[in-house]
Order: C-alpha cells, then structure tokens, then sequence
C-alpha cells in the first residue's frame, strides 16, 4: 500500500511537477498590454509628428531641397540618396560633385543629431548665405543635364508660424535671379510638427 | 526522497520577460512606423486661369471680390485719400489699403469680425461655401494670402488650419490653388503698373483633385 502511494505520488509529481503554468505569464501580459496601450494613446496625443515633405510631381524625378523656415531662421535639408547615381554618370567636374556629396552628408549629419532642436541649427538667410546655395542647386540640375540623367532638384520650403518672413528673404533673393530656373514647392507646417530625414 | 529543482518559477519569469520585450518591440515599431506622415506638396506652375483672391487670419477667410476692393481703391486714389504711406478704407469686410512705392497696392485687415468663420466649411449652403462654389474651375485658381503669426507655444492664431481646409474642399472641387504667408512687415499686395516678377507672383502651386 505503502509502496503504491509513493508509486502515485511520484507518477503525480512526474505529471504536474514541471508543468509551466500560464496564468502569472497571462495575468502579467495583459496588465503590460493594457499599460503599453494607454501609454501609446497618451504618446500619440502629446508627442510631435514627424512630417516628410515630398514634391508632388507627375514626372517623378524632381528632387526636393528642403528649406525649413523657423521664427530663428532658415534650416537646409539637401537631398543626397540620388547623387551618386549623377556622380557615376560619364561627365566632368565629378571631383566636384564628390565634395559636393560630402558636404551635404556632413549637413544631414549634423542636422539628424538636432531634429528635436532645429531652432538650434536655423540660420539666418542673408543674400551672401543664400546665394551660393540657389548656385548650388543650379550647377548640379546642369550637371544633370549635361549628363542626361533624369534629376532636378527644386526649392521646398516648409513654413512654421513666424517664419515668413525667412521665406520672403529667401524668395526675395530667388526672383531676382529667375536665369536660375529653380522650382518652388511649399507648405505651411505646424509647430508641433518635426522634420523626418528620410528620402523617398 | 530526492528534492527536486522546482524551474517553475524561473520558467514563469523568463517567459513573462521574453513575452513583454517582444510585445514591447512590436508597439515601438509600430507607433514609430505610423508616426511619420509623408506630406505632399506640389510645385509652382505656370496657369491660364485667374486668381481669385483670400486672405486667411486666425481661423477666418475674406474674399477679396474684385468689385469692391480694387475699385474702392482707385476711387480713393482718384479723390486724392490714396497718398503713399497713407491707410484708408475701403469699406468692405473691415480692410484698410495703403499705396506703397515699390509693393504698390497694400491690403490691411483691420479685424476679422466680418470674416467668415471656419466652422462655415462644415455647414452646407454657407455663405463660405457659396462664394467657393461660385469660382469656375475652367477659368480661375485660388490664391490665399496667409497670415502666419501664431502664439509661439501654443501655436495658435496662425491661419493655416482654415487655409489647409479650404484648399481642400477646393481640390475636391477641381480648383487649383496657391498661396503665400503674410505678416505685418510683409502684407498682401497687388502691383497694378509693375510687371516685374518680385511684385507679381501669385502661381497656383497645387492641383486640382482628379
């Protein structure tokens, strides 16, 4: 009798003594479930968006440069993912456009580090700061054409509250050079609203 | 008789900890994922059709009807009350014009008491929504002249979310549309003797919906 008990008692131990029981991971995982959900709605109501301006451009090979404009200033956001494409290209002047490249990677570095500041890196748009670069976009768009490679590169500007007067600067100085040729795209963004950095 | 190790436990907080993570993971990639909202945004061009004009402040829009603003204007200039520098009014919707040297003809709103309201976009028939339907799509494009000045925290008092209604309600209605920010040192103004480029240029930037 004896020898049956501990007969049983081992068979019961064998059979439940290293089931996993499911109910803590259960009762835990829908107490996290709910908490991550809430925390979520609160996150999603209360955080900034992040926006990613892209032109609207039937043809499909217009590239947007990107100039925010803050109350503080002006802020670039030169475009890079298609360049190499343009450098590999048969043509001149590709010492240049390698520095050209590196330059504007230096830019999207520095600029990725501060996106939750972008007041922090705005510039203001004097005639001498935005001159260079409305030349830039020009040279590389003639590059473009020289090498026929389909690609153009336009001005986007994204306007937040009080920063119109930033953009009337950087117009002012685009219409007095119309031999540039530069398109122009822009939007209203809102102050909550934070630049996203990737290309389409 | 032997004791055996009881992994009970340590199979209950593993699991409960490999679970959590990998829940974790999956609602941070997918809250980062929806986060990112693409906006497009047209490009200038050139147009045909004529520009019918608004000016947008706070969250209220004034049609600038060709009749009455532009002729009050120059019937002040004909009786002399148009000198450079000088605001007069023009009698309609709360508007002051002032002659400027180089920016020509400048429009100041004085207030936007008479302006319709947004809330006129959600009522059907409004007065709002009247004076939309009545632009012929073959023949004009909107352009807005927005006030931009917003409390800097809160992000209020800018016209923008009127602006971004309207142009929509006019792409659904197959209306292009344009715009520019305006503030105190940089007000809407139309040149009527200057062709030059940097005082007329007002181009549709968006296009009409399909």
């Amino acid at each position: 009798m004896r020898a049956m008990h501990r007969r049983r008692y081992a068979l019961l131990l064998e059979t439940t003594g290293n089931e996993v029981s499911l109910f803590p991971f259960l009762s835990i995982f829908l107490c996290v479930m709910g908490v991550l959900s809430f925390l979520n709605l609160i996150n999603s109501a209360i955080a900034p968006s992040k926006v990613m301006l892209v032109g609207d451009v039937a043809q499909g090979y217009k590239t947007a440069y990107q100039i925010l404009c803050l109350p503080e200033g002006m802020v670039t956001v030169p475009p890079l993912k298609r360049l190499p494409e343009l450098q590999q290209a048969p043509g001149g002047q590709a010492g240049e456009l390698v520095q050209l490249m590196q330059q504007r990677q230096a830019q999207r570095t520095k600029l990725a580090e501060k996106l939750e500041n972008l007041a922090s890196v705005a510039t203001e748009p004097e005639d001498e700061a935005v001159l260079p670069l409305l030349q830039e976009i020009d040279k590389i768009n003639r590059l473009a054409r020289e090498r026929k490679i389909l690609y153009e590169e336009f001005i986007l500007f994204g306007i937040y509250p009080d920063g119109g007067s930033v953009y009337h600067k950087i117009r002012a100085v685009l219409l007095k050079h119309p031999e540039l040729g530069i398109g122009v795209g822009m939007e209203p963004l809102n102050t909550n609203w934070r630049l996203s950095l990737a290309e389409e | 008789m032997k004791q055996l190790l009881n992994v009970n436990s340590l199979t209950d907080i593993v699991s409960n900890s490999v679970g959590i993570l990998i829940i974790f993971a999956v609602l941070n990639i997918a809250h980062e994922s929806g986060k990112t909202h693409q906006v497009d945004v047209p490009l200038e061009h050139e147009t045909e059709h004529l520009p019918a004009f608004f000016i947008v402040k706070d969250d209220a829009i004034v049609y600038l009807e060709p009749e009455r603003v532009f002729f009050n204007a120059m019937a002040q200039a004909r009786q002399g009350n148009a000198d450079a520098g000088e605001t007069f009014d023009l009698g309609y919707m709360r508007l002051q014009g002032e002659m400027h040297p180089t920016l020509e003809f400048i429009i100041r709103p004085k207030d936007t008491v008479h302006w319709h309201d947004i809330s006129e976009l959600d009522e059907p028939d409004s007065p709002l929504l009247q004076t939309l339907d009545s632009l012929d799509k073959e023949k004009q494009y909107a352009y807005f002249f927005v006030y931009d000045e917003a409390d800097l925290e809160t992000g209020a008092g800018s016209g923008y979310a009127m602006f971004r209604r309207t142009r929509a309600y006019l792409k659904e209605h197959g209306l292009q549309s344009g715009w520019r920010p305006v503030d105190a040192d940089n007000p809407p103004h139309f040149c009527f003797w200057d062709d030059e480029a940097v005082c007329n240029n007002y181009a549709p930037s968006y296009r009409a919906g399909e």
